[in-house]
């Protein structure tokens, strides 16, 4: 089914009912998915998924009154047209209802675009073969997701916006008898059975590091080592908050002392939102385009917060094309001047850590956050890893990581694809370096 | 005011011609069909915020061919999109049957007839947005009572859940599940520096009738109090002394220190790649003390109005009371009828989805901490040097479930058997057992809340689901606890 023309003339159909006074923002998830489901190298769970998710927004200019609905498409133009008519007449009753909205937005044009990227997905017929080939041995546990997504965004006012990709990810984990494991990815648009081999052979080869007896930390501050990985677990925290404008008025922006100038992280730091990694549409929910590049931290100084339409007006701020829950995406980190060969030996003694689990603001004031260590970390001394370690927990404050502790950033970064599967599947993905600090806080 | 509603179809007739067209081609289908039906309603600083509705039905499509169950949901419920997303969990139960990780039999899908109401007097059909927002706009006002709170919300959510589930070995049952919640919170602020109280009132299955102004007044004076009080309060002292938490707290500490590492699924390792393991082994079942003699916990799926309260799980397995920890021993697993084939170990009836379009896995239904023999006042005046904590605000654990961090919004210090000092920022860490080790006395029936948690994530394909936890207040003794600042 082409997703695109069916909902282009559904909206067109609806929006035709509409009075002088009314606009509509439709907002669409479709995806046709296969998730599978894997553990010890067996199949454990498969499900397949067809969904289309319609979200009607109805805005009553006049009486400065919204009212907002999500439902499910089935794919039946007939059935869906009347599905959606009703809804649309239920949304002019329930806004009837509700009180004029204080910081009423109101439609607009934001211009047309249809971004696209056709690939070439594993055959439902090849995919557990090859999982399984490539495994071999090892206990692999994971899911593998493919599938079609196509959103759009489109509004009575002209706006239309689409995103369509074919997409795939092997999200995994391989463990040994002493359940020390390694957790990696293979996600793209172009399914390779080389590629997935080579994915999983440098796992299996990081593997081998942690057949050694693992050893137990003291508590203590050491000098560590973040994978990009690792560091990329550490920013998604800051989704929650941490660049929000409407979260900084209503005293819950962790980066407050921030961008109010009385604190900075080193000049090494400088975050931006940068939609060239091409990974995720650049519309938001209200088809408005986010600039390009949006720099959030720069040089160690707060640059700017993310704001929608909704807080500008509610707080006199500038919006910049901020979703309504102002959590960036496409986060890049710039990376620094330390060389992959030298982590090793410019860690000297300390900790290297391959993976996070479980962070948490532990003092959201202070921008400080707790977490555990994951899968492949090790004890490095004198420059050569030692023995894995056993988990520890960690709790810090950013001021002081990405401040007076930071010692560089690699000079590589990689794109870390966005595996959440709530709902529906997300599209995103952050460009992050390694880094390096002094003296980090592990409590447990 | 009318509501746009979703027509539930002829499960069985569905089913019957499902089984005409394709029946021979696999050893047992099921279909469930599910509605979540979710409204939320905010009012923010004295002003309507925001109100939406959200509608999401569909069919989940089971099949079982050589021991290996699949799944295939769609939204399309015409006779021909069921029968679409059958055939693609055909397809898929024979591709993966060479490599099942266990031979499933119908006894994993036991025939389950019956239908369970949740307990509500007033139901959606009887909301009136007007009703609801006077109420909520009027409760964050009262919220935003002096100039330094700069933030308040009031905000409620009802989602009523139907499901109906029929199967080709005879089972026809249905679930209708009406939650009501509401979350109202203050932040104050003072020379930079904040503070947030937050209060959940009712995270239970219950109908319109929770949503009452005079309580909710009430609850805000004392919310917003809280926030101003703990502008002023000291931070919260790092040192090792007994810790009482309270219900809103005793939830967190439940959930990721007991619930999660006694789920079946992660002891034999599908979560691993996510969700994480667990410290439990498959032989700690019967020998494990897990906690104090003190420590009782149950799987109480008939509990009236815990929020995970049900009749049958969605594998058809019928849900009963059990003890998980007895007198501080691990006796049972958190595990349905799969895990429970699969590790030879005794479960409950705990398989459970999130939504229409995922499949059933191991979740915590309501799990429950029984009530001991204390009061509040006794505890208090036990102590000589303690702290009471409330609210939680933070909470994490690393994924076996050993050592866990959680922090507070609200604590006082208990010196001598009374309660002094209001103090900020209150954390704590321990781990998972000796923590449970060290419970020295459990409150009452009239500390008892039943609270729980609206998206306990897990699963691949991930899952957020609403768990209940009826608890009471705890003591435990030589807690390491520590403030706040960088
Ligand atoms: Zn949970």
């Amino acid at each position: 089914m082409q997703m695109k023309s069916y909902i282009d003339r559904l909206t067109n159909a609806l929006f035709n009912n509409l009075k002088n006074n009314e606009d509509l923002i439709i907002n669409l998830h479709f995806e046709e998915s296969d998730f599978l489901r894997f553990n010890k190298a067996r199949a454990r769970q498969t499900t397949h998924v067809w969904q289309a998710n319609f979200a009607m927004s109805y805005l009553n200019n006049s009486t400065q009154k919204n009212s907002r609905k999500r439902f499910l498409l089935t794919g039946d133009y007939e059935m869906d047209i009347a599905q959606a008519s009703l809804a649309l007449n239920y949304l002019r009753e329930m806004a009837q209802e509700l009180p004029a909205d204080p910081f009423f937005i109101s439609a607009e044009n934001f211009g047309t675009s249809f971004e696209k990227t056709t690939g070439q997905l594993p055959a439902s017929e090849i995919i557990l073969d090859e999982i399984f080939s490539a495994a071999g041995q090892a206990d692999f546990v994971g899911q593998v997701v493919t599938g079609p997504i196509f959103q759009s965004i489109i509004n009575s006012k002209g706006t239309n916006h689409a995103f369509a990709t074919d997409s795939f990810f092997v999200d995994y984990s391989l463990f040994l008898e002493n359940q020390k494991a390694v957790k990696n990815s293979y996600a793209g648009t172009c399914w390779s059975k080389n590629d997935l081999q080579q994915n999983l052979h440098e796992s299996k080869t990081l593997l081998k590091k942690l057949e050694i007896i693992p050893r137990d930390i003291k508590r203590g501050k050491y000098r560590t080592y973040f994978t990009p990985s690792a560091h990329e677990e550490m920013t998604g925290i800051l989704g929650w908050g941490g660049f929000s404008g409407a979260s900084f008025k209503e005293g819950q922006c962790p980066f407050r002392a921030l961008y109010e100038n009385q604190e900075s992280f080193s000049s090494k730091i400088t975050l931006k939102q940068d939609f060239s990694l091409g990974v995720c549409p650049r519309f938001n929910a209200e088809g408005e385009l986010a600039p390009q590049t949006l720099a959030l931290i720069e040089e160690g100084r707060g640059k700017n917060l993310l704001v929608s339409r909704r807080s500008a007006k509610e707080f006199n701020l500038i919006a910049n094309g901020a979703n309504g829950g102002e959590s960036p995406c496409s986060v890049v980190i710039s990376p620094g001047k330390l060389k992959r060969e030298n982590i090793l030996k410019e860690l000297g003694t300390g900790l290297y850590i391959s993976n996070l689990h479980y962070l948490n603001f532990s003092d959201r004031q202070a921008a400080r956050i707790t977490g555990m260590t994951r899968y492949a970390c090790f004890y490095v001394e004198n420059g050569e890893i030692v023995a894995p370690i056993n988990d520890l927990r960690f709790d810090e404050s950013f001021y002081n990581c990405w401040g007076k502790n930071l010692i560089d950033l690699t000079d590589f970064s990689e794109i870390i694809p966005n595996v959440s599967t709530y709902f529906s599947r997300g599209i995103n993905a952050n460009k992050i370096p390694g880094i390096l600090v002094d003296d980090f806080n592990f409590t447990l | 005011m009318p509501s746009h509603r979703h027509q539930a179809p002829n499960l069985k007739s569905m089913l019957k011609q499902i089984q005409t067209a394709v029946g021979h081609s696999c050893e047992w289908i099921g279909l469930r069909y599910t509605s979540d039906d979710t409204r939320t309603i905010v009012a923010k600083n004295g002003k309507y915020d925001y109100s939406g509705e959200m509608l999401l039905a569909g069919i989940m499509v089971e099949v079982m061919f050589d021991g290996q169950i699949a799944y295939s949901a769609t939204a399309d419920l015409s006779s021909a999109g069921i029968l679409r997303a059958t055939e693609s969990a055909i397809k898929w139960a024979k591709l993966a049957a060479p490599f099942r990780i266990f031979n499933f039999t119908v006894e994993q899908r036991p025939k389950a007839v019956g239908h369970y109401i949740s307990p509500h007097l007033k139901g959606l059909d009887k909301l009136s947005y007007k009703e609801i927002l006077d109420t909520l706009i009027q409760t964050s006002e009262r919220l935003k009572c002096a100039d330094e709170i700069i933030y308040s919300h009031a905000y409620s959510q009802l989602a009523q859940r139907q499901m109906h589930f029929v199967s080709t070995n005879g089972s026809d049952f249905q679930t209708e599940i009406l939650i009501g919640m509401t979350d109202l919170q203050a932040t104050a602020m003072r020379a930079g520096e904040s503070q947030t109280r937050t209060h959940i009132d009712g995270l239970k299955q219950q109908g319109l009738e929770s949503m009452e102004r005079e309580k909710f007044l009430h609850i805000a004076e004392r919310v917003s109090c809280e926030a101003l009080e703990l502008l002023s309060a000291p931070n919260c002292p790092s040192d090792t002394r007994d810790l009482l938490i309270m219900p809103d707290q005793t939830v967190l500490q439940l959930h990721e220190s007991i619930g999660h590492p006694l789920e079946l699924d992660r002891i034999l390792g599908d979560e691993r790649n996510y969700a994480g393991h667990s410290h439990v082994k498959l032989s700690d079942f019967g020998k494990l003390q897990y906690g104090s003699k003190l420590l009782n916990v149950t799987y109480g799926p008939t509990h009236p109005n815990a929020l995970a309260s049900f009749q049958f799980d969605d594998g058809g397995a019928e849900a009963t009371k059990e003890y998980l920890i007895k007198d501080g021993l691990l006796v049972r697993a958190i595990g349905g009828a799969e895990s429970q084939a699969r590790a030879k170990v005794p479960g409950v009836a705990c398989f459970r989805s999130s939504l229409w379009n995922r499949a059933p896995i191991d979740r915590m239904g309501n799990i429950n901490l029984e009530a001991g023999d204390s009061s509040l006042a006794e505890m208090v005046k036990a102590t000589q040097k303690g702290i009471i904590m409330r609210t939680n605000r933070s909470w994490s654990i690393d994924d076996y479930r050993r050592k866990f961090q959680f922090g507070c919004e609200y604590a006082q210090l208990i010196e001598d058997g009374r309660i002094t000092t209001t103090v900020k920022n209150p954390n704590y860490r321990g781990i998972s057992v000796p923590f449970w080790n060290s419970l020295k006395m459990v409150g009452n029936q009239s500390t008892v809340e039943a609270l729980g948690t609206f998206g306990c994530g897990k699963g691949e394909p991930n899952q957020g689901i609403y768990v209940g936890h009826v608890v009471p207040a705890c003591l435990l003794e030589n807690v390491e606890v520590f403030g706040g600042g960088k």
